[in-house]
């Protein structure tokens, strides 16, 4: 039984965003980097599943720039066995398509009869990655999965349970598929001390930019730059909230300034 | 005529009497000042009239020293500016009333760092944690409060504004040496010498990073083992091993968190001491030096948790919340039966911890009640050793174990009251500590700065 877990590297749910002079990038200074959380909840899944069963292996799969490699290594501490790293810091700013096509492309090189990724990642908020993956091998996929109900490698088939819009569905995919996880009830593991200790001997097999095909992907040099499909054209941070303003006086007298400021300043009324 | 607003009306009042020890106060009115000006005027008229002011904060003292005792209840949260942050000579001057966490995170969004960390600081204002010396988990490597305090403006009964300092010489020998620093008379005075007004805190450089973790031990001597270990290796090997934090957990206090942990915590442990260490470079060799110390002192190596991430290490500090919170509400469900939480902070110094752990042993299977949660502040030989008692009769038989505690503690070098404060309920401990003509050189201090006794009566005496 093989899963390998698409990981990714984005800031910290509580990093302060810089946006960068260009005004589509974000600057990376100060920023602390995680695993993409729906990704560590797709590893959580990985480990458990290994765990029932008894056996198998679970690979990381990796495609970003060379700082991306400490979220490996977090992954690897909470317990996957080994993983594979695309790794060049011209990654830094490729767009989800370019990404999906090298992914699936070392897929094809990582013997699996399960592909697990976060539904969604959380620096562009996207959810296109493992979408494009599975669409290139041909795979089933299920996106927004809660929980992964029963997996029967020897039949060949996994049930999960995934929410939409107010219901919950019970899907049943044949494997080899492509499952996008949600948190459900999984909480991911703390890294252990050992874990950590072990991980750094563990395997991060690294794939060089330049031992990759370009064309036979479809891809150009410019897309790793301008985007194949997609592009940032322009980034900004939300306007500040403006101040809250309040109204002085007795209440007949505050009620009357409302109502004008919702009419003359608001233009709400 | 008050030229500040004086609140009568009891509704509003009464929801300020109390603090986190139930202590059922009482007041006549509420003065909320916005400025030491006000302060001035309120302590002035308080004064002339002798009416009793009890200074407050958030309220989050579990010793009644912000409950009222009648007269006015002064509360300091509309004084909420942080009046200067200064980079170049690290400090910030700020009133009273923030919360003391928002001042803290304002520090740090500055890229400067306030070490105090008491456990309740998300609900107890800056100003209180400096009226009481207030200490947390992060005091291990970094000391309590008093230690940041450079300087105070106080406002007396009287009236009378005083700016104080802290001494940078060296040298003087002018005065009885406790006189010679008269910021640490106000810290910790528990509102009453005076109302501080405003203080000025040495801040320090934001550590770079830092990891939290759990460890676990079969039994709760080995965790001990472990502290005291932790003690000697920080004087002895230098740099590496610097937690800033080290908290016990025992059988109890684990049963507590086990259900909301992120964790697994082993079937087979008894205690847990939670540890923070910050570092700049070399994490993994720092680790391994972990790893080989907690083999060397028999942790569960393999379930030996490390929290790397900002949310993990939110976690890890929530969770060591929970235990007092949890034990607050229990306590909470028999305090009309005559019961309630009976929780005690006596430290001890750390290499006579399990002397005292074991006599206070001794003496609650003696008396046959229930057994105690003991957790916190372990690397300053400073456990709550908490009691629930279900009622009066149950608490009484507490009180007297806890009374006999107390008195050994201070027959080893160590206190009654660690970081609590006396307020109002601890006072028939503050016996056991000092000789009664040392209690009396305070009172008289304490007269000397306010005649008429109205600041924050019954606190401490």
């Amino acid at each position: 039984m093989k899963i390998v877990v698409l990981v990714r590297q984005t800031p910290d749910t509580e990093a302060k965003v810089k946006v960068n002079s260009d005004g589509k990038t974000i600057d990376p200074n100060g920023i602390t980097w995680i695993i993409n959380p729906y990704d560590e909840f797709a590893i959580e899944k990985a480990l458990k599943i290994k765990e029932q069963v008894g056996s198998g292996e679970v690979v990381l799969l990796a495609c970003g720039p060379t700082r991306s490699e400490e979220a490996i290594r977090q992954g690897l501490a909470m317990g996957a066995d080994r993983a594979v790293f695309i790794k060049d810091d011209k990654l830094e700013h490729i767009d989800p398509f370019v990404t999906s096509k090298f992914l699936a492309n070392e897929l094809q090189n990582i013997e699996h009869d399960l592909i697990l990724s976060g539904k969604k990642v959380i620096d562009i908020e996207s959810s296109q990655i493992p979408i494009f993956v599975a669409e290139t091998l041909k795979l089933p996929f299920v996106t927004f999965v809660m929980k992964i109900n029963e997996v029967d490698f020897g039949n060949k088939k996994i049930t999960v349970d995934r929410e939409s819009e107010g219901k919950h569905e019970i899907v049943e995919a044949k494997l080899p598929a492509l499952i996008t996880c949600d948190r459900g009830d999984d909480h991911p593991r703390y890294a252990s001390i050992t874990g950590i200790m072990k991980a750094k001997k563990k395997e991060i097999k690294e794939i060089s930019l330049d031992s990759i095909d370009l064309n036979s992907l479809g891809l150009s040099k410019e897309d790793l730059e301008k985007g194949a499909r997609t592009a940032i054209t322009n980034m900004e941070l939300p306007p500040a909230r403006k101040e809250a303003k309040i109204f002085e006086g007795e209440i007949p007298e505050k009620v009357a300034a409302l109502v004008k400021a919702l009419r003359e300043e608001a233009k709400v009324i | 005529m008050c030229s500040f607003e004086l609140i009568t009306d009891q509704d509003i009042v009464k929801s300020y009497c109390t603090d986190s020890s139930n202590y059922p106060g009482y007041a006549d009115a509420l003065v909320r000042p916005e400025s030491t000006s006000e302060v001035v005027e309120i302590l002035k008229e308080a004064n002339s009239k002798k009416i009793s002011i009890t200074p407050i904060g958030n309220r989050s003292s579990l010793t009644g020293s912000a409950a009222a005792d009648g007269g006015w209840i002064l509360d300091t949260s509309q004084m909420t500016k942080i009046i200067e942050i200064n980079h170049k000579e690290k400090f910030a001057l700020a009133e009273p009333g923030m919360m003391l966490s928002d001042f803290k995170k304002k520090i740090l969004d500055e890229g400067l760092f306030y070490a105090p960390d008491p456990t309740s600081e998300k609900e107890c204002f800056f100003g209180g944690s400096i009226a009481t010396n207030a200490s947390g988990s992060r005091t291990f490597k970094y000391g309590s409060t008093k230690k940041y305090v450079r300087a105070l403006e106080v406002v007396l009964a009287s009236g009378e504004i005083l700016n104080l300092r802290r001494p940078e010489i060296e040298k003087n020998t002018f005065g009885y040496l406790p006189f010679q620093s008269m910021v640490d008379l106000f810290v910790g005075s528990e509102g009453t010498l005076g109302v501080i007004t405003k203080t000025e805190v040495e801040l320090l450089d934001k550590p770079e990073n830092f990891f939290g973790g759990m460890a676990f031990f079969k039994t709760l001597n080995e965790a001990l083992d472990f502290v005291i270990a932790v003690r000697k290796e920080l004087l002895k090997s230098g740099p590496l091993i610097t937690p800033r934090a080290c908290e016990l957990f025992d059988n109890y206090a684990l049963d507590i968190i086990r259900p909301d942990s992120p964790f697994k915590i082993p079937q087979n442990a008894l205690a847990g001491i939670f540890f923070e260490q910050e570092y700049s470079l070399d994490f993994e060799k720092i680790l391994e030096r972990w790893l080989e110390f907690l083999e060397k002192n028999n942790a569960i190596v393999d379930d030996t948790i490390v929290a790397e991430k900002p949310k993990q290490q939110d976690e890890l500090r929530r969770l060591r919340h929970k235990v007092p919170s949890t034990l607050f509400e229990e306590g909470g469900l028999y305090v009309n039966n005559g019961g309630g939480k009976i929780s005690t902070d006596w430290s001890v110094p750390i290499f006579r911890i399990h002397e005292i752990i074991d006599y206070a042993k001794k003496i609650s299977d003696e008396a046959k009640i229930q057994e105690p949660v003991i957790y916190g502040h372990i690397g300053n030989g400073h456990p709550h050793y908490n009691f629930i008692a279900k009622n009066a009769e149950e608490k009484k038989q507490i009180l007297q174990v806890v009374h006999s505690t107390c008195k050994k503690v201070t027959t080893m070098g160590g206190t009654i009251a660690a970081e609590h404060g006396i307020g109002k309920i601890k006072k028939d401990f503050v016996k056991y500590q000092y000789p009664k003509q040392l209690i009396e050189a305070m009172r008289a201090v304490k007269i000397s700065l306010d005649p008429n006794n109205i600041l924050a009566p019954n606190n401490i005496f």
